[in-house]
């Protein structure tokens, strides 16, 4: 068996350094995440602050002298991200770049992104107390831009608009984009003191993954985060897991747009961990369900009755949220329902071959196995185990896949609580495409 | 068998390249270390193939819009059922897409490579279609089309292409519309089958953990003779301006959407026009890259933001250079790129930032070496190009500053520009 191969030292108060070294990239990746909890109040300062910061830096104050090094650094790729862990979020710094041994002429590349790295998280654009108005007010447009872009891709509205409806005003159901009324009070100083407020309370996880010794690189991060490095530091803990209690009746919703190709989205609640025992068993489930390209729902309600362009199903462990999506035909939208419902309950009865469940276990390890074959999707998958405190390379993974049994599989379907079914209703009918100014319409319906 | 090495030491790296008795082009990367393999079968052959023959038919064949990305679905099927099956019993995944110029098969398996190649290699030359089959692949492929219709960014894409081109199939959808998919038989599918999916008209890119002997056995026992074929393809009289030069659509989204495209005639010669493709990439950094003084200044205005975007868009008989994101103003948008066009033909170029913009190409061919999808696909691309990957890297290496000038000189008219935006209703 092969060590875990994330190995992590505290070098301050809250603060980790990891690396995970792979020869074989060719390339290194440095992440600095700062985790902090979510919350109503502050996720959209949260959010401006990590634009602002992955955009320039009073090293490079402007976005085009920023990129310019990227471009010196053959094209390495740096900014920042923002990703939710449970009830907790995370704002990531990171910088790729080739390894040195293939630059043209002997950069440094390691340190280089090491630095790039630093100075994104503590060489804001802050003076006097305030962030530079010019940043400022450009990242809070594109952050604005952002919220209301929603609307313009409806599958991924409608899977929101369904996760909005079952997680309330639950941390984990916020948007990481946070809200254009809290948006619109945010100011220079306030958006300073959010950024102040953030280095308080985070916890720390620095990762380097790929090409390069990590140990020229940690006294650069020891440094920088050396004790007192911020005033009044006290890092946040991990939150308990909390089940969301699941509700007393469905709840239904639905909204018309208009387009040609409605979205049905179906959510169930299961009673999961992100860690726990029954999850490889609903990841089997979710797999033969709606996880492949033979699951039933693909193969039942797509290809042979043809009710779907897709329909999928989809687990959110660190939630415990099941969602099916789809995208379906206006007029066909009742008859895909009960299709899926249908394949549901199959599986609740153990409907299911032998067959299913071999197809998707291999196909479940086949996607584990892929974890560590790019640096970006190694750094991801490590900082969640870390987040959530669990110590599982992918192949634990496949081995916990290949003990699941039938029963369990069948145990877990009849977890599955129905919460939520939304509908995002298209109403433009067929050959009704809209015209451009001088009558040419050149997308025929 | 024709076999030889091609190897580079800048890049550390070498791969295989067979070139076998029944015309396939096959490469073989191996990459130590990974645990994915990634194959990738591709014939030269996209949407805008609509009008060919065989070298001595004496008519050109015209078959409906969409009947590339039509076959591609159908493929997957055969008398005993779906390919997909075929991958679920190795674990492999399986996919495949087709573009303007190119339709490709794909699986990435972390086991049982020997199984998973030789299932793509199957159901790649086994057609299988009927009335029924093809019959009810439209109500799949029509929802597939209005999907896509709800897309503003594919919307607003298409309406460009229609200000650009008047004849070429390039301005419609790859899946065709419902009409034209409509005229499909399993006749017109064996007929562009017999055409396109001819060896000689593929190439087979693997890499990443395999063994290159073992893939080997796998292909010679798993080929298909097919006699040589030479296609030609219908050329497309596009004048060299453009149709109109605006367009627009109402659809639901939250800001303008636009694209401004400047419709180039590609260059004479596959090697030509890659290229011409590099001189194009380096000019659209150096005009409204995110390094150039005009884009820091539309963003200083707040007339772009980090959505915009610029692309070579290039394929078999069509190039435009096309610019895109999201705009309170896309007007001004168009006058800033038409004024910048103009200051850097008359300033010319900047040195320093020339190389800059070389290296962060040279950056991302050197990574897609160490991806395994990324590298098989750039194997690939390069290949039908008529080109190694190496002397692509080379080409690139060799381009200076008086090339891309030249470029712009002969590339950027206005009378070839157009601009199409999607606004919000209203």
């Amino acid at each position: 068996m092969k060590p875990f191969p994330h190995k992590t030292t505290s070098i301050g108060n809250g603060v980790s350094f990891g690396t995970i070294p792979m020869e074989r990239f060719q390339s290194s990746l440095i992440a600095v995440s700062l985790i902090v909890p979510l919350s109503s109040e502050t996720v959209t300062e949260n959010a401006l602050v990590s634009l602002m910061l992955g955009r320039s830096t009073a090293d490079y104050p402007t976005y085009r002298l920023f990129s310019r090094n990227l471009n010196r650094l053959y094209g390495a790729v740096a900014g920042s991200s923002l990703q939710k862990l449970g009830d907790e979020e995370s704002l990531t710094f990171a910088a790729s770049t080739i390894d040195s041994g293939l630059a043209l002429h002997g950069e440094d590349l390691l340190m280089e992104s090491a630095k790039l790295v630093l100075s994104m998280v503590l060489h804001p654009l802050i003076e006097d107390g305030a962030f530079a108005e010019e940043t400022f007010r450009l990242q809070k447009k594109y952050l604005a831009d952002s919220i209301r872009a929603e609307i313009n891709e409806k599958r991924r509205y409608a899977v929101n608009q369904t996760l909005r409806l079952m997680l309330g005003d639950e941390p984990g159901g916020l948007p990481l984009y946070g809200f254009l009324d809290k948006l619109e009070k945010i100011t220079p100083q306030s958006a300073a003191e959010a950024y102040a407020r953030i280095l308080r309370e985070c916890r720390i996880e620095i990762i380097h993954v790929g090409t390069g010794d990590a140990k020229r690189i940690q006294p650069l991060f020891e440094e920088a985060f050396r004790d007192g490095f911020v005033e009044g530091r006290n890092p946040c803990t991990r939150p308990a897991f909390r089940p969301i209690p699941a509700p007393s009746s469905v709840k239904t919703a639905s909204d018309d747009f208009e387009v040609v190709q409605s979205k049905l989205c179906i959510g169930y609640r299961v009673n999961l961990t992100p860690g726990g025992e029954e999850l490889s068993a609903m990841r089997m489930m979710v797999a033969i369900l709606g996880g492949t390209a033979t699951s039933k729902l693909f193969l039942n309600v797509r290809e042979k009755q043809g009710l779907c362009y897709y329909c999928g199903a989809n687990l959110d462990r660190t939630k415990g949220i099941i969602l099916i999506d789809s995208g379906v035909r206006p007029d066909k939208v009742e008859a895909a329902k009960e299709a899926i419902f249908r394949e549901v309950e199959a599986m609740q009865k153990g409907e299911f071959t032998d067959e299913d469940i071999r197809f998707a276990l291999l196909s479940l390890q086949n996607t584990f196995r892929s974890v560590e074959e790019s640096p970006f999707s190694v750094e991801s998958y490590y900082r969640a185990q870390k987040v959530f405190g669990i110590k599982e390379t992918p192949e634990d993974q496949c081995r916990k896949l290949s003990a699941v049994t039938r029963e369990e599989i069948v145990k877990a379907a009849n977890m599955l609580q129905l919460d939520t079914v939304y509908l995002l209703n298209g109403t433009a009918s067929e050959g009704e495409a809209e015209e451009d100014c001088d009558g040419e319409v050149s997308y025929d319906g | 068998m024709d076999k030889e090495i091609l190897s580079s030491e800048r890049l550390k790296a070498s791969y295989i390249r067979y070139r076998h008795p029944s015309g396939l082009s096959i490469l073989l990367y191996p990459m130590e270390g990974f645990s994915t393999a990634y194959g990738l079968f591709g014939t030269n052959y996209g949407s805008v193939d609509t009008c060919f023959r065989k070298k001595g038919d004496p008519a050109f064949t015209e078959v409906p819009a969409g009947i590339a990305h039509y076959l591609e679905h159908k493929l997957f099927e055969s008398e005993d059922g779906d390919a997909f099956k075929l991958f679920a019993a190795t674990g492999a995944e399986a996919n495949a897409y087709t573009s303007f110029d190119r339709t490709c098969y794909l699986f990435s398996c972390t086991s049982k490579f020997e199984e998973s190649l030789k299932a793509l290699l199957t159901f790649v030359q086994h057609p299988y279609f009927t009335e029924e089959t093809v019959r009810k692949e439209q109500g799949i492929i029509g929802q597939e089309i209005r999907m896509y219709q709800d897309s503003p960014g594919w919307r607003v894409l298409f309406e460009l292409l229609s200000c650009l081109y008047e004849h070429s199939p390039v301005k419609i959808d790859i899946a065709g519309t419902e009409e034209s998919i409509a005229q499909i038989t399993p006749e017109l599918l064996y007929t562009c089958y017999d055409v396109f999916y001819n060896l000689n008209n593929m190439v087979l890119a693997i890499a990443g953990n395999f063994d290159p002997d073992a893939a080997m056995q796998v292909i010679e026992q798993n080929l298909r003779d097919t006699p040589p074929v030479e296609i030609e393809r219908a050329p497309y009289n596009e004048r060299r301006e453009a149709i109109k030069s605006r367009a627009e659509i109402q659809m639901d989204v939250s800001l303008p959407q636009f694209y401004i495209g400047f419709k180039q005639r590609p260059a004479e010669g596959e090697s030509a026009f890659l290229r011409q493709q590099f001189e194009l990439e380096i000019l659209h950094e150096l005009l409204i890259g995110s390094t150039s003084s005009c884009y820091e200044k539309l963003l200083r205005q707040e007339l772009i933001s980090a959505s915009f975007g610029t692309e070579v868009f290039a394929g078999r008989g069509f190039l435009v250079s096309l610019f895109g994101g999201d705009s309170e103003n896309p007007e001004a948008v168009w006058d800033a790129l038409m004024k910048e066009v103009q200051r850097l033909k008359k300033e010319g170029i900047q040195e320093e930032d020339f190389h800059a913009c070389k290296n962060a190409i040279y950056g991302r061919m050197v990574r897609a070496l160490r991806d395994v999808e990324d590298s098989a696909t750039a194997l690939l691309s390069a290949e039908m190009a008529g080109i190694s990957f190496f002397d692509s890297v080379q080409m690139l290496a060799d381009i200076t500053p008086a090339d891309v000038a030249r470029r712009l000189e002969t590339d950027f008219d206005p009378d070839t520009a157009a601009m199409a935006v999607v606004r919000p209703r209203g």
